[in-house]
């Protein structure tokens, strides 16, 4: 440790070099995970804030919400509201005079079921009339109002805005909530139609026909479009930057340690043990990924302020955490070869003459 | 009894058309309370003959002996652990560690030294003989050549080696330095029974020594023995 951090020290652009780079890298990896779990956010928000365990919907339509629909026949009777709610889905696109134009997901609930109870509104207040909508803050952030008279589709009615509600993001698309009712006019359908599927805060739910199935909300997540190749494609990248830094890393130290050689060979020749510079040698490696870890977290932060709206970062500190000590333990791997080198360095290539 | 004894010694680098026999049925010997010289022209075999004895090198056949231990029969860790706690080197070319400052160059063997170093105020005087007192605060680059060549002289002090071996101690500095170290090294010989073996093409080194040896062509001889009290 010693002699790592007094080269260190004494070397300091050389190493302030080599810090920079690695810093940059673990920057790059942080904005990616970030970036990541910003989008994989935006495709699940909404769904989380539901908190439920299962969605039961039309068996045949490969989990596609939009394509499900629930008769309101095959609905028990005596289903239990605080756990069960029936919900309407339909892509919408909204327009309204002045605004921007914004492609969203329409999800038709019940004033009597747990969805609309549960439905934090962070400005205004819930609908309680068919033709008024509570909508995702992004659409504030359009340029929105309460009150905004909208067009949903080419529905001949306007909506009314009545609240906002924070993180109601659908698959990327901001939600708006209304009733089931509009949900049926929106589709057309007629007054026999419950909703798309039902929601449950328990495992399975039990309708009267078995055109139905019950799945975990997990699986229903992995089957939102673009959603698991968006995750894997990611997952790849960061494990691939991951790799790189480690070849990177573990390059430096080479030649750096190539570098520094004779210096090693002096040391052993007055006696140092071997083992003792190998661990210099790993320990200046762990000194250089934490500097590089510090200072890519602080390029981070900083990147955070000047980051434009939109952009879905979202910063998972104990994921960035594990990201860290995963670089940290790439970088023992890569100090691995050159703390080798060293343990059989012959001090006789310390002696000149 | 000789502290460093080496017998038979040689020592061939490279093979076949390519092979150098730089040392030939080299026998020597050191006592405790000797300067021993080493005189011979350059590309004789000097350095070599000097790492050797210090087990940097081994030798291509024969018999290193320190303190009555054969060097071929140690492994690596009781090699390491001898040259740290017997042996002060002073290499040819200095090699300080470039990112130490002087004082640092002393003291880093203490993070792995168990057994103690020489005395703080011997060590002073040592400092202030060689003339580099002055000289703590400083990297290994803002030195003179003659400087860096004391601090060297220093830092193979600073263990309290049984044996001291050194490579050229002299060749940077004036004679008025020359004559100092020299009566340094004698004095560390006869007054702290050190066993000391200068390797030198400097004339004026010899002065100093109670025995020396010239190695020509690899062949070692002994030239000159002044005091017989102590040679054994
Ligand atoms: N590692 C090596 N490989 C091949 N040849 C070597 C090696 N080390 C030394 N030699 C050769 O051995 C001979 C003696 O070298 P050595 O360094 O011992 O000489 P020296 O007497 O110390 O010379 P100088 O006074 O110039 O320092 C030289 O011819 C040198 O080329
Ligand atoms: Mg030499």
């Amino acid at each position: 440790m010693y002699l790592a951090i007094k080269e260190i020290l004494h070397e300091k652009l050389r190493y302030g070099l080599i810090i920079g780079m690695i810093s940059l890298i673990i920057f790059l990896i942080y904005v990616m995970t970030s970036v990541a779990i910003g989008l994989a956010g935006e495709n699940t928000q909404a769904i989380d804030g539901w908190n439920v365990q299962s969605i039961t919907m039309d068996k045949s339509v490969n989990l596609n919400l939009s394509q499900s629909s629930v008769q309101k026949s095959d609905i028990p009777s005596n289903m239990f509201a605080k756990e069960n709610s029936v919900i309407g889905q339909i892509p919408t696109i909204v327009r309204s005079k002045g605004r921007k134009t914004i492609s969203s997901m329409f999800f038709g609930i019940n004033q009597n079921q747990f969805l609309y109870k549960n439905l934090a509104v962070q400005s205004g207040g819930k609908f309680t009339k068919s033709n008024a909508v509570v909508v995702d803050s992004s659409f504030h952030d359009n340029g929105y109002q309460l009150g905004d008279k909208i067009k949903i589709n080419d529905y001949k009615k306007e909506f009314t805005i009545v609240g906002f509600s924070n993180n109601q993001k659908f698959n990327v698309a901001p939600a708006l909530y209304g009733t089931l009712s509009a949900w049926r006019d929106l589709h057309g359908y007629p007054s026999t139609f419950a909703g798309s599927a039902v929601l449950s805060k328990k495992n399975s739910l039990k309708l009267k026909s078995s055109n139905y199935k019950s799945y975990s909300i997990q699986t229903f997540i992995n089957k939102l479009p673009g959603y698991s190749a968006e995750n894997s494609t990611f997952i790849f990248m960061i494990v691939f930057l991951m790799i790189i830094s480690l070849i990177l890393i573990a390059v430096f130290l080479y030649i750096l340690t190539i570098q520094s050689l004779p210096v090693y060979a002096v040391l052993r020749a007055q006696g140092i043990p071997a083992k003792k510079l190998s661990y210099s040698v790993f320990s200046q490696s762990v000194i250089l990924i934490l500097a590089g870890i510090f200072f890519g977290a602080i390029l981070t932060a900083i990147l955070n302020t000047v980051m434009p709206q939109g952009i879905p970062v979202k910063y998972d500190f104990p994921l960035l955490l594990s990201v860290s000590l995963g670089i940290l333990i790439m970088g023992l791997i890569g100090a691995f070869i050159p703390a080798q080198k060293i343990s059989h360095v012959d001090p006789i290539q310390g002696i000149g003459g | 009894m000789a502290v460093v004894e080496l017998k038979n010694i040689n020592k061939k680098f490279g093979t076949g058309d390519a092979e150098v026999h730089v040392l030939k049925d080299v026998n020597f010997q050191v006592n405790p309370g000797q300067l021993v010289a080493v005189v011979g022209p350059s590309g004789s075999g000097k350095s070599t003959f000097l790492t050797i004895a210090g087990g940097i090198q081994t030798p291509t056949s024969g018999d290193v002996i320190v303190e009555g231990n054969d060097l071929n029969k140690m492994n690596l860790k009781q090699r390491d652990h001898l040259r740290l706690n017997k042996v002060g080197f002073v290499l040819q070319s200095y090699n300080l560690i470039p990112f130490l400052k002087v004082k640092e160059q002393f003291s880093f063997v203490d993070r792995v030294k168990k057994t103690k170093n020489v005395d703080k105020k011997h060590f002073q005087e040592i400092l202030s003989q060689l003339g580099i007192s002055n000289l703590m605060e400083k990297y290994p680059a803002q030195l003179s050549g003659g400087q860096t060549q004391r601090v060297a002289i220093a830092r193979a002090l600073y263990v309290d080696p049984a044996i001291v071996l050194a490579d050229e101690p002299t060749a940077a500095l004036d004679s008025q330095k020359v004559m100092e170290v020299g009566a340094m090294f004698r004095d560390l010989a006869h007054n702290n029974n050190k066993a000391i073996v200068l390797v030198t093409h400097d004339e004026r080194l010899e002065d100093f020594a109670d025995v020396i040896y010239q190695i020509l062509d690899g062949k070692l001889s002994l030239l000159e023995k002044k005091s017989d009290k102590k040679v054994a």
